[in-house]
């Protein structure tokens, strides 16, 4: 059985990227993760793609197989809300294991913020939510995180602030990325000040909408040095609409991560880079802390301790994560996998941690409804 | 008393899923009752008392529709009696208070709205 190793990444420049539709970001990220493999198109047999608001269609994956060139013996969508990058990895991992593909290529990416308007996209993502129970209220997403945030911060003692400390960090890490959607730095106190948008989130706790892509090839041709496998990865799906959510402390993280350390043996003590979905500061805060990183109401206590930061025991989301990156739908939640690989490489210069050797990556759809987790390890 | 559906909304009563045979009331619309399995759900209208689970005040409306509104207080509201709903709900409630629901006219629809037991608004 062949290993999956992620041997090649690549991204498009996040923020507005005017008069550039998906398909030419997606090609774009793509030919950039085919160079820097070493690959030409016609490696690549299998093909998996994520969707894209700004260009709903029956089959993206064949429409941008043929805008690129590609022949394929596999190939199709992939769509789970935010879980859909790390989905997409853990899938093409499996089809390797199984022999069904030698070297795919994952792909996602549109122009969320210039292809459409604000209230647009807005309206498309609040469709996650039930229509009748849920929608028909005027709820939107920041609606459904807020309603979870407001729960979780009576359960757990959490604090406005604490949350505040996790978009000032990932605000600080987006500042050594080039390609970052916003590097201006910023406060605590900035974040404790900005507009309210749904109670007690405020706009700073909020990941932009951003244009962008990002590509990696998966392949079980690993080549000679340094190479990433995909040791192994989890699902979680317990609920899909906050209304039926359980438990806010039992969301399915962290039986995803679970599953994921267990099919990598590895636990989390084994990890020294994490890569974790933040569209929202309590979906950080939330995710840290049901995974077992640190106690629940502990993440902001964290962040002032340097626990996250690249010289702390938990390097967090170097690149800036969704709240600075960057969110432009799939391709967001990919770039923290396409920032967890280049870290494992040692090839992420500026923000470069030390030695990294484990990631554990996780991506949550929906709300905190569908997880998926991966164990990504260095090999010699 | 049977009902149409979550849109037949009255004073003092919320509608939901219950169970013909062990009597549970389901949050949302699920296919099996969550308690026994049995598929003989139907809606009922029921007293809507129960205590707020989470609530937030909405200041940026996802729709024109719902902009002249802001800001607006959404709530999950344990019903008595099980099942958990989405509403509307008066501003400066907490987790935990006690609420009944009541309906509203906004944004061209009639919408349910929790208000502190023992109010009529």
């Amino acid at each position: 059985m062949a290993d999956p190793f992620i041997i090649g990444v690549g991204n498009t420049r996040f923020g507005r990227l005017d008069a550039v539709g998906p398909i030419e970001l997606m090609a774009e990220a793509a030919t950039a993760a085919l160079d820097d493999a070493g690959l030409e198109r016609g490696a690549i047999d299998g093909l998996l793609c994520g969707y894209a608001t700004t260009l709903p269609h029956l089959m993206l994956s064949d429409v941008f197989a043929e805008r690129f060139g590609l022949s394929l013996s596999y190939a199709h969508g992939v769509q789970l809300g935010g879980a859909t990058g790390a989905a997409m990895l853990m899938l093409a991992g499996d089809l390797i294991r199984a022999g069904r593909c030698r070297t795919l290529l994952v792909v996602a990416g549109e122009n969320r913020l210039s292809g459409q308007s604000r209230d647009q996209s807005i309206q498309t993502l609040a469709q996650v939510g039930q229509p009748e129970f849920e929608v028909r209220n005027g709820a939107s997403v920041p609606a459904y995180y807020a309603l979870l945030a407001s729960r979780y911060m009576y359960e757990t003692g959490t604090t406005e602030a604490d949350l505040a400390e996790l978009a000032v960090l990932m605000r600080a890490h987006a500042m050594l990325h080039d390609d970052a959607h916003l590097r201006a730095p910023i406060t605590s106190d900035e974040v404790l000040a900005s507009r309210p948008i749904a109670t007690p989130l405020k706009l700073l706790d909020c990941c932009p909408i951003s244009d962008g892509a990002v590509a990696m090839i998966v392949s079980a041709d690993s080549g000679a040095g340094v190479r990433v496998r995909i040791s192994g990865s989890g699902q979680a799906h317990l609920h899909q609409h906050i209304s039926a959510m359980r438990d806010v402390r039992d969301t399915g993280a962290a039986r995803s991560a679970a599953c994921a350390f267990a099919e990598a043996r590895r636990t989390l003590a084994d990890v020294d880079y994490l890569a974790i979905y933040d569209s929202f500061t309590i979906t950080l805060a939330m995710l840290l802390e049901e995974i077992g990183v640190v106690p629940p109401g502990h993440a902001g206590t964290a962040v002032r301790d340097g626990v996250f930061g690249a010289a702390g025991r938990y390097p967090l989301n170097l690149h800036g994560g969704l709240l600075s990156f960057g969110h432009s739908g799939v391709a967001g939640g990919l770039a923290h996998a396409a920032e967890a690989v280049r870290q494992l490489y040692g090839v992420a210069g500026a923000r470069q941690v030390r030695d990294a050797s484990c990631a554990l990556v996780h991506g949550d759809g929906g709300v905190l409804s569908a997880h998926v987790s991966l164990v990504l390890e260095r090999t010699a | 008393m049977t009902t149409a559906g979550p849109a037949d909304l009255t004073q003092n009563a919320v509608c939901v899923l219950a169970c013909r045979d062990c009597g549970t009331r389901q949050t949302l619309d699920p296919v099996f009752c969550r308690n026994c399995g049995s598929t003989a759900l139907a809606w009922v209208k029921i007293g809507g008392n129960g205590r707020i689970y989470a609530t937030t005040t909405i200041h940026r409306a996802p729709t024109p529709a719902f902009r002249p509104l802001v800001p607006y207080t959404l709530a999950l509201v344990d019903l008595e009696g099980g099942a958990r709903i989405m509403g509307h709900c008066a501003p400066g409630l907490a987790i935990g208070n006690a609420v009944h629901a009541t309906i509203c006219d906004a944004a061209g629809v009639t919408l349910m709205r929790f208000v502190s037991a023992g109010e009529t608004r």
